[in-house]
């Protein structure tokens, strides 16, 4: 499994990399808590339907 | 290809965006899509990487589960569908280890198997590794995309732009 490791060391890196976490855990909080996602869009979390069903 | 003895559940769209569905042991699983939190909103190339992920809702890491072959068949579906329906575009794949700090490679591991399974003969998988040391963080990233994207070379470019400064091969 061939892979590109990328080293986290600029201010600007470790923001994307934290709001990354930050959203994910919130995803997950409000998934475990069965709460809608649509309130996520208060923290900038907008959910987009790719999938035509 | 999702085999016949290991139909996909049926999945259904909720309000708020999110897929759903059930299985058999009564978990319910989410499965999201949102804008790209890695990639510069204004590059040209966010709007066509998506952020997927998927986990289960209402059961407890401590329980042990039935090994649930229906599970895979009902992401790769999903996934099926999404690339069918949207075939320029590309899903980033963050392997979760909120839980546990091996969990997100191992997740990986599992990721590349289902990959390695179901995928590779339509799909292109790059695999990312983000190394954060102040916070002592492995994270185990993925991007798929369609084979023969003509976007890919500036999508990798754009994930890269957007965290990188200093990039090896592994």
């Amino acid at each position: 499994m061939k892979s590109t490791k990328i080293i986290i060391k600029s201010a600007k890196s470790k923001e994307v990399v934290r709001r990354m976490i930050k959203e994910k855990a919130l995803i997950h909080e409000a998934i475990q808590k069965g709460t809608s996602l649509k309130l996520l869009e208060q923290h900038g979390i907008k959910l987009i339907s790719p999938i035509s069903l | 290809m999702a085999s016949n003895l290991y139909p996909p559940y049926l999945y259904k769209q909720e309000l708020d965006g999110s897929y759903s569905f059930l299985s058999d042991e009564e978990i319910h699983y989410t499965i999201t899509f949102k804008q790209n939190s890695i990639t510069d909103p204004d590059d040209n190339l966010s709007p066509y990487i998506v952020d997927f992920s998927f986990e289960a809702g209402n059961y407890n890491l401590s329980e042990k589960r039935k090994f649930d072959r229906r599970i895979k068949a009902t992401i790769v579906s999903i996934l099926q569908d999404f690339f069918q329906q949207n075939p320029d575009f590309a899903i980033w794949y963050v392997c979760d280890s909120m839980d546990r700090k091996t969990r997100g490679k191992s997740r990986s591991i599992l990721f590349e198997r289902w990959y390695q399974e179901e995928g590779k003969d339509i799909l292109e998988k790059y695999d990312f590794e983000l190394i954060e040391e102040d916070l002592d963080l492995e994270i185990y990233a993925s991007l798929l995309v369609k084979k023969y994207n003509l976007l890919i070379e500036d999508m990798l470019r754009a994930i890269q732009e957007g965290i990188s400064e200093q990039t090896n091969k592994l």
